[in-house]
């Protein structure tokens, strides 16, 4: 009754033409809905040229290599890198990519791992396993109000560093990221940058620090389910392959087998999700479409209705497309399913953040809602006007 | 609480839907670790009490707070009907086993039980018991009465023979044989269903191939009077009627005049039963026994005996022996109460099923 009116929303247009109307999806820190554009690129990969890459000669096979080599092409160019430096590789998703790189580091290359406390556990959980299987000291520093890493140049001292551009919890920037990436190769070290949230909210800073490796998925960034690394050259040829076959190697014979002149190919092993990163590549002209400032906008449309809102204790200090917050008296995971009756989608728990949530700050689940380039304004409007009939009764 | 609420929820929908499983499997883990007195690990509660607060939300937010902030209240309640329901549906299971019907004190408010004229005890309800200051004795009762159901397993157990059941005054519908077996019944004149269970031993032949008996119990009622108003006069005249041999017959004076009341339809579609039970007062009742006698063979002097033996402290005394056998030592609580081979049923059973004992299909 109450929400009738909010609730029939207008159907939106464009390339989220085909959402139900009415949902309200705000989980794209999740995964981002997929353009139509995206959807359909994928779709005639499979219906029209579904053949393998990078190991046939037929008509279908050699569209698949162009397309595949085009995408690579278009990340690089979407994070400002350029190919003599840089080799972008195909993966399962971001924490596959981390562990992919991580545990092919090689042996006593660097004497210990540097991190940040508010790292999802893709990056806390590898540094740590990292730590425990190299016998090399963990350090877990803290981020600023602002998203800055607070380090000394000791702490960098031969370290991997790895942190994410941007925070899975409240969108928080790693806005020291240059300065962090030169002072770390400074003292022997590398950056690797978690990017699943940086690629889609800010490839600027992506684009601006020099990184050693940066790892993101292409289900954050309207893409489909993939990840990518695009990583150094240099690092790439300084690690000790661990996963080897298929794809991987150009000969082999009675006892040795010879790698691939591809650098890209070691973090590549078995035939690639080629429809997916087909669909990538469709994502990466669809984004270069649109409006940054629409995100900019939403975020503070988003911000300025919350904090209307009375008992809610958000973690952000500001607006931002991914806020996190939780409300005296009321469960997350309660008004989390509350929105979900009313077909809004949020995230509710400590978004695998336990350690920084759970551990350090000992906040109970938090409601997290994450915007996307298909919602708008209706659907921010909607989300306060239900939240605000909720803290009501509730 | 409410794990337990959706546990019983989800557990009787599983068992007729597979979707339900898993949330059926949920609950229980949540619901186990309540019983087990440990928190729900798992947010499931939560969450399911968002569903139903998030649908009635839609309808009406004040509704939902009032669901959310009562939901353990009501699951307590629910919980403890659902607990109350199944014992109270063991129970009557139980009963039903025991003594043929769910609710022995009202042997006719069963649905499951088999035809009979239930033998209907006291029933203290909560009004009466909180008026005459009996709340001790409400409180209690459930579980006497449970204690009695068990005490009466054995009985369901045990053999019955026939034989050990007999009034002293026994006639039977056949010259007694000894080579045959034996049948009792237990019927009061005016019960409709041993009226019927006395047509279906006749139509399965059991008159003449075994001794078949009965007992004469006039269904007491709670208030002291019995179930149908001349039962005890109709039951004292044909207690009587042992006592004076119907000369020229091979069935017995008592068992013709049984025989007259159960099948003769004087008239008007209306049967003599029925007639006797509701259409008639203590005067009529007391002229039409003598006719009966009259019209199954009797002599007038041997009627007018007849009528004064009812009155008698010997046919009283006999009744007595009768009541007591039924209540003490069958102890049933509805009749037609039928011993035949070894068995015993609190119900009509068919011709068929009579036939059966004889070895007759």
């Amino acid at each position: 009754m109450l929400f009738k009116k909010s609730m029939t929303a207008s159907s939106r247009g464009g390339s989220f033409d085909y959402l139900e109307p009415g949902a309200r999806y705000f989980d794209s820190a999740c995964q981002t809905m997929r353009p139509r554009e995206v959807i359909d690129a994928e779709t005639e990969y499979y219906r029209a040229y579904n053949a393998c890459g990078g190991r046939v000669k037929y008509r279908w096979g050699e569209k698949v290599d162009a397309a595949v080599e085009e995408t690579r092409s278009r990340l690089l160019e979407t994070t400002g890198k350029h190919e003599r430096d840089y080799v972008v590789a195909f993966t399962l998703n971001t924490t596959y990519g981390i562990n992919l790189v991580l545990h092919q580091l090689a042996e006593g290359s660097f004497k210990k791992i540097v991190t940040s406390d508010i790292e999802h556990n893709s990056v806390m959980v590898p540094s740590m396993a990292w730590s425990a299987r190299r016998g090399s000291p963990l350090s877990i520093l803290p981020r600023g109000a602002d998203g800055s890493l607070e380090y000394t140049s000791s702490d960098l001292e031969n370290a991997v560093v790895i942190a994410n551009s941007v925070s899975n919890i409240d969108g928080r920037r790693l806005v020291n990221a240059q300065r962090l990436a030169k002072d770390a190769h400074e003292h022997g070290g590398v950056l690797l940058l978690d990017a699943a949230q940086g690629f889609a909210h800010d490839r600027e800073t992506l684009a601006h620090t020099d990184f050693d490796a940066a790892f993101c998925s292409g289900h954050k960034a309207y893409g489909p389910s993939l990840g990518f690394v695009i990583i150094r050259r240099t690092l790439l040829r300084s690690l000790d392959p661990l996963f080897l076959g298929g794809g991987t190697v150009a000969d082999v014979d009675a006892s040795t087998y010879t790698l691939l002149d591809e650098p890209h190919a070691i973090l590549e092993p078995g035939l690639q999700n080629w429809g997916g990163i087909v669909g990538m590549g469709a994502a990466l002209r669809w984004l270069k479409t649109q409006d940054p400032s629409h995100e900019t906008r939403l975020a503070q449309h988003l911000w300025d209705g919350l904090t209307t809102l009375g008992r809610i204790t958000p973690l952000n200090t500001t607006a931002s497309p991914i806020v996190s917050f939780h409300i005296d008296g009321l469960d997350a995971h309660k008004l989390a399913v509350l929105l979900g009756e009313q077909n809004i989608m949020c995230r509710s728990g400590h978004f695998c953040c336990h350690r920084y949530l759970h551990h350090q700050l000992k906040l109970p689940p938090l409601l997290r809602i994450s915007l996307g380039l298909h919602n708008t304004k209706d659907d921010v409007d909607t989300l306060i006007t239900v939240l605000r009939s909720i803290l009501s009764v509730f | 609480m409410f794990c337990i609420a959706t546990f019983i929820v989800f557990g009787i929908l599983a068992a007729f839907s597979a979707s339900y499983r898993p949330l059926a499997a949920q609950a229980w883990h949540c619901a186990w670790r309540r019983v087990t007195l440990r928190p729900c690990d798992v947010s499931f509660g939560e969450e399911m009490r968002g569903k139903i607060a998030g649908k009635l939300l839609r309808i009406h937010p004040r509704l939902a707070g009032w669901f959310d902030r009562w939901a353990d209240w009501l699951s307590f309640a629910f919980v403890a009907l659902s607990i109350w329901s199944v014992v109270y549906v063991a129970n009557a299971g139980l009963n039903l086993w025991v003594y043929d019907t769910c609710d022995p004190r009202s042997a006719e408010s069963c649905s499951l039980s088999g035809e009979a004229c239930g033998i209907e005890q006291e029933s203290l309800g909560i009004i009466t018991a909180v008026r005459d200051g009996r709340i001790v004795e409400w409180t209690v009762n459930p579980f006497v009465r449970f204690g009695e159901t068990l005490s009466r397993i054995p009985d369901r157990l045990k053999r019955w023979s026939p034989r050990d059941f007999l009034a002293p005054t026994a006639t039977f519908r056949s010259p007694k044989d000894d080579t045959k077996p034996y049948a009792v019944e237990v019927i009061d004149p005016g019960c409709t269903f041993c009226k019927k269970l006395t047509a279906n031993m006749r139509d399965a032949g059991a008159f003449d191939a075994m001794n078949v008996s009965y007992l004469l119990y006039s269904i007491p009622t709670p208030d002291g009077k019995t179930k149908f108003p001349h039962s005890p006069f109709v039951a004292a005249t044909i207690e009587a009627a042992k006592r004076v041999p119907l000369r020229g017959s091979d069935i017995p004076g008592d068992w013709r005049l049984l025989e007259k009341i159960f099948e003769d339809v004087p008239g008007e579609n209306i049967d003599r039963q029925t007639h006797i039970n509701i259409g008639m007062t203590d005067a009529d009742i007391r002229a039409e026994m003598p006719k009966l006698l009259r019209d199954i063979g009797y002599a007038p002097s041997e009627i007018e005996q007849i009528i004064m033996l009812t009155a008698s402290d010997n046919v009283a005394h006999s009744l007595a022996e009768q009541r007591f056998i039924v209540e003490e030592k069958i102890r049933t609580v509805k009749i037609p109460t039928l011993l035949i081979g070894e068995r015993r049923y609190d119900r009509v059973i068919s011709a068929d099923a009579v036939r059966a004992y004889l070895g007759k299909p």
